[in-house]
Order: C-alpha cells, then sequence, then structure tokens
C-alpha cells in the first residue's frame, strides 16, 4: 500500500474518533492518548486495527513509550518504508 | 487452609507443576513447581518476620507474574496480611492506590526491583518507615507456614480506593477455604482440571479463582497477561487448546472480542473439546454473547453446555452462584420488558441467597424482583477500619442471620439466578467496577473550572459506558477552553482509573444537586439521556 503519513494518520484519527464517538476534527494527533481519552483497551485496538490495515507488527511498548497518532504513523510509515527497501 | 495445602503439595509431590507463565505470544516463560513456591514463599515469608508481625499488612505491587504468586503466598506463610494493589502505570502511582497505603497502612511494600525507583518517592511519604522488599533479592529457603485459624485475616480486597472511601474487603483464611469448596464444587474441579486465566490478579477474579482454586485443587494454572488477550483474544483460545484446559473464563467482553477476531481473522485452528466451564463473570451475561461464542466456536470443538455464567462480588471472597459444570446456561424472559434474561446460575451453598425488598428488609415473594443477600461462610469480615460501612453492608438481618447486601437486583426462578440491575451506583466497563464517587472526584480536581461532575452509566451495544458530566465554575464560563477542560478530564479518568468515557460539560447550576449539595445522580443521568446536555456548555 502506497501510503503517505498524513494518510494514516489520518484514518486513525478516524478511526479514534468512531470509537470514542466525536467528531475526527476534535481529536488532535499531536495529543498525548490519556487526553484523548483513549484507554489502553482502546490503545490495542487501535494497534490491531492498524496492523490489520497496513500489514505492519507493531510492539505495544512502542506504542506506550509516544502515545499519539503521530507517533503511531510515523511507526507504522517507518515499517512500510523498511520493506520496501 | 490455604498455607497447609500448599506445604502438602510441596511434600508430596514437589516437582509437579502448580504454574505456567505464558509471554506475549503464548510462549511459556516461567514454570513454578509445588516445591519452587513452597521454598520461594518461606524465603519472602523469613524476609518478612523479621520486620513485621502477624497481621501487619504488605503492599504487593506486581505485574501478571510468579512474582505476585510468590509473595502472596509468602505473606500468608507469614501470617501478613497481603493488600495486592494496580501496578503503576506509565511509571506512575495512582491516587487510588495512594488512598490504600494511607488506609491500609502497610508495614512493607513488596515489589520488584525493576519497579522500585518509581515507587519509592511516592509511596515512601504515605507510610514512612515502611521496609521495602524486591522479590528479585530474596532466596528461597526451607521453612514451613505460620498456622492459621479460620479467623485469620488473609488479605483485603480493596473494591474501591477513592481519599474519602477506600474499602478493603476482609477476607479470613475461612473465607478463602468455603469460597475455594463451593468453587470446586460448581465448577467439578480435580487435580487434572487445569486452568488457563488472564485477569490481573488485584482482581478478585484473577486472584480467587485463576491462581488460588487451581492450588486448592492441585491442578496447573496457566496464566499470561490482561494485556496480551487485548491485543491477541485468540491467544486466549490457543492456549486453552495447547493445555487441553478444563476451565477457563473471563467478563462477558471477552467472549464478544473472540467472536470479534474470529470475524476478523476466521476461526483458528483450536480444539476446544477439553473445555468444560467457561465462566462468565464479572459483568452482566448476555444472552447474545453466549450464543455466538457457542456458534463461533462449535467447528472447534466448543461445547455449548460448557458455557457457565456465574456471580460473584469481592465481599463474598469471590463466587456466590455459578451454573454447574455442563449443565448449560439458562435463559428467562421478563414479562415487563420482553428482554431475554441470562441466568447466573445457582448459589454455591444451597440457600445462601435470598431475594430482599431493599425498603422494608423482608423477603420478596417467589418471582419478584428484590436485592440480593448473600450468607454463608464465604461472606467476607468487613471492611477494613470502617465500622460503620461493614455495618450497612455485611451485617443486614433476615430471619435471625446475618446476610450481605449486595446491592445489586435479581430474581431467583426455579432455583436460578437472575441478575437484572443495580441499586448501588456502580459503572462496569470490560468487568472492572467503577464506582461514580471516585470517578467524580478525579474529574472535578482534573480542572480548575470544574465545580463539580456527575458520573454514570449509561447503556451501550456491548454493555454499559461511562459518562462525566461536569459543571463549569460560574467565573470561568467566558474563558473556558472546552477542549482543554474536556481534555484534562479524559487525561485524569484515563490515568487513575484506566477507563474511558464521554466527557460533556455543562453551564453553572445545571447539575441537579440536593438541599445540601449532594450531586443527584440519577436525575443528572436521565437529563442526559432526556439530551439536555447536549450542545454548548
Amino acid at each position: 500500500m502506497n501510503a503517505t503519513k498524513d494518510e494514516i494518520a489520518g484514518w486513525c484519527r478516524a478511526y479514534v474518533a468512531d470509537l470514542l464517538q466525536v467528531p475526527a476534527d476534535t481529536i488532535d494527533p499531536a495529543e498525548d492518548f490519556d487526553r484523548l481519552g483513549v484507554d489502553s483497551a482502546l490503545a490495542v485496538s487501535l494497534l490491531m486495527e492498524v496492523e490489520e490495515r497496513y500489514g505492519v507488527d507493531l510492539e505495544p511498548e512502542e506504542l506506550f513509550a509516544d502515545p499519539t497518532l503521530d507517533a503511531v504513523a510515523d511507526h507504522v510509515l517507518a515499517q512500510i518504508v523498511s520493506r520496501v527497501a | 487452609m490455604i498455607p497447609a495445602v500448599l506445604a502438602r503439595r510441596a511434600t508430596d509431590e514437589p516437582d509437579r507443576t502448580a504454574y505456567l507463565f505464558l509471554d506475549e505470544n503464548g510462549a511459556e516463560r516461567t514454570r513454578l513447581s509445588y516445591g519452587e513456591l513452597h521454598a520461594r514463599a518461606c524465603g519472602v515469608a523469613a524476609r518478612l518476620v523479621e520486620v513485621c508481625g502477624p497481621g501487619d499488612r504488605a503492599l504487593l505491587l506486581f505485574g501478571q507474574g510468579p512474582e505476585f504468586v510468590v509473595a502472596f503466598l509468602g505473606c500468608l506463610y507469614a501470617q501478613v496480611v497481603a493488600v495486592p494493589v494496580n501496578p503503576p502505570r506509565r511509571n506512575r502511582v495512582q491516587d487510588a492506590t495512594r488512598a490504600i497505603v494511607l488506609d491500609c497502612e502497610p508495614a512493607v511494600v513488596l515489589t520488584v526491583a525493576a519497579m522500585l525507583d518509581h515507587l519509592r518517592p511516592a509511596v515512601e511519604p504515605l507510610a514512612p518507615g515502611v521496609h521495602w522488599m524486591a522479590l528479585d533479592d530474596l532466596v528461597p529457603s526451607p521453612g514451613e507456614p505460620r498456622p492459621v485459624t479460620a479467623d485469620t485475616l488473609a488479605f483485603l480486597q480493596y473494591t474501591s480506593g477513592s481519599t474519602s472511601t477506600p474499602r478493603g474487603v476482609m477476607v479470613s483464611h475461612g473465607n478463602l477455604a468455603a469460597n475455594q469448596e463451593m468453587i470446586r464444587r460448581t465448577f467439578g474441579h480435580d487435580r487434572d482440571s487445569t486452568v488457563v486465566g488472564w485477569a490481573p490478579f488485584f482482581h478478585d477474579q484473577g486472584l480467587i479463582g485463576n491462581v488460588l482454586q487451581p492450588l486448592w485443587v492441585g491442578a496447573a494454572s496457566v496464566q499470561f497477561s490482561a494485556m496480551a488477550f487485548a491485543r491477541r483474544p485468540l491467544l486466549w483460545l490457543a492456549a486453552i487448546s495447547r493445555y487441553r484446559a478444563h476451565t477457563s473464563g473471563g467478563p462477558n467482553f471477552a467472549f464478544d472480542a473472540c467472536v470479534a477476531a474470529a470475524a476478523r481473522s476466521g476461526v483458528p485452528d483450536v480444539d476446544l473439546s477439553s473445555w468444560q466451564v467457561a465462566f462468565d463473570g464479572a459483568e452482566p451475561v448476555r444472552p447474545d454473547t453466549l450464543r455466538r461464542f457457542a456458534e463461533t466456536f462449535a467447528p472447534a470443538g466448543f461445547d455449548p453446555a460448557a458455557l457457565h455464567p456465574c456471580y460473584g462480588l469481592a465481599e463474598a471472597t469471590l463466587m456466590v452462584s455459578g451454573t454447574g459444570k455442563l449443565r448449560g446456561p439458562r435463559t428467562t424472559t421478563d414479562g415487563a420488558s420482553g428482554r431475554v434474561l441470562a441466568g447466573s446460575g445457582v448459589p454455591v451453598q444451597p440457600g445462601a441467597v435470598r431475594i430482599v425488598d431493599p425498603d422494608t428488609r423482608s423477603r420478596c415473594g417467589p418471582g419478584e424482583v428484590g436485592e440480593i443477600w448473600v450468607a454463608g461462610d464465604h461472606v467476607a469480615q468487613g471492611y477494613w477500619r470502617r465500622p460503620d460501612a461493614t455495618e450497612q453492608t455485611f451485617r443486614a438481618e433476615l430471619d435471625g442471620v446475618r446476610h450481605l447486601r449486595t446491592g445489586d437486583l435479581g430474581v431467583l426462578v426455579d432455583g436460578e439466578l437472575y441478575v437484572v440491575g443495580r441499586l448501588k451506583d456502580l459503572v462496569i466497563v470490560r468487568g472492572r467496577n467503577h464506582y461514580p464517587h471516585d470517578i467524580e472526584h478525579t474529574a472535578t480536581a482534573a480542572h480548575p473550572a470544574l465545580r463539580c461532575c456527575a458520573a454514570f452509566a449509561v447503556p451501550a451495544p456491548d454493555g454499559e459506558r461511562l459518562v462525566v458530566v461536569a459543571e463549569v465554575r460560574r467565573e470561568h464560563r467566558d474563558t473556558l477552553d472546552a477542549r482543554e477542560v474536556v481534555g484534562s478530564v479524559r487525561a485524569a479518568v484515563v490515568a487513575e482509573h484506566a477507563t474511558t468515557g464521554e466527557v460533556v460539560l455543562t453551564s453553572f447550576g445545571r447539575l441537579p444537586m440536593t438541599s445540601s449539595g449532594k450531586i443527584m445522580r440519577a436525575a443528572t443521568r436521565a437529563r442526559y439521556l432526556d439530551g439536555e446536555y447536549a450542545g454548548k456548555a
């Protein structure tokens, strides 16, 4: 899949917004998961969906070290790029 | 009693496997035999008796691993009262844990070396002079447990940790033994009944059901973390298949999670034919969940009669009612609403459950809904250092017998207990109980613009969800950054209670209160459901 960081972050925003039942534009991709109301159960389901959609394997530790959607998008992109290279 | 059971097994069959811990991928990480467990528990007990006496409290701060089991049993061996609590999240000790420390006044904190540096600065000011022990530093030793009686206090199970109302349920060795026997009979356990589990050990289902019941009957216990389950629900079924488990269960959401995972990636290649007790407890049991799970996993050899709804609470040690091995779940239709209800089984001690009118405190007629009251040897001693709450909850008289008031509403139909609702204010999300009072306290303290909050549960497609309505102070109404405030409330609730919910702001005076300034949760909830808080604050 030819994904850009914006596309990945945008998809994550829409997914989290849906889980939290809030409009996507209220979700700041640079904001900490806690402040978005993303608890560990939601974070894990985001992880599973992202892994499935982009065919990557993310470590939960990576996710929790910098828990923002921007960081998730960076991790996904890095894996996609390294796979292509 | 539990200590004698372990000591005997360590003598009779030291090499037999007691516990097996799996990693995030389901690979075997640590195996503990009865002999090793006994020696390591003796090692812990030997250190404990140097620094504290019988009845002193020990705070247990561990992740989901063998260290917790060793520490817990070490406490029982030393006749020290174990207090299991939630381990720190993101290296931060939760306020609930602080409140528990102040309430139980521990003499010792047991943890692992890796967590000690984060814990010390947070815990030490609350418990000056507390002794620290890292399990990694303790060596196994020969020894034997201090003798206990049925009345000896074994541990405190905290059900709430808010600053004003920590409630530590006092579970005695007699309570433990009684409930272990009830679980053994209900589940039909013997020494070959392998149990697989992933519920956290600081939670009653994890500790009493998954850790202590296998030890009680001499069966192997296979454990992995709740996080591993959340990430890969089908890992659970793979472990059941691989270890030929007899018993394994979780809250209702866990069964839904497996069905959802199988819908995504297919029914895994597993053999579930050994699974005879699939207990479903800790949150309301949903008939749809049971049906879908049975349909989805029948091709993998799952027997629908293994589905085993049950009901319990920490105040009754753990289990109050259970379906019975391979009896299969029961349902009934509520005459008034037409709703199909799943039964929670039959009382684990015959005659120990009564349905009572909560106002008149007299028994309800057959088929009438009332509060569930419980009597029996499994009913705990009370709440630690809270005589008033103990009197109210644990000392309700009926027919001259002392009963526990559960705060849950139910009905008995043909001997089967149906839990239909609750009297107490409680929000249950993913099998964890949250007290609205605790969440309101956290939410209100999260931002200076907030005056007060109401927290309550509303129905959701897969159970219930949390809503927090927060009232903004009059002087902040013109300068309010709503997003900032909502973010602060969410962050505080996630950090303290590890859960999430909808946060709604409302303007000054719009939270209904009593004349004495008490928030009226039920009225707030009704207004919320009527859409009165929709739109701008």
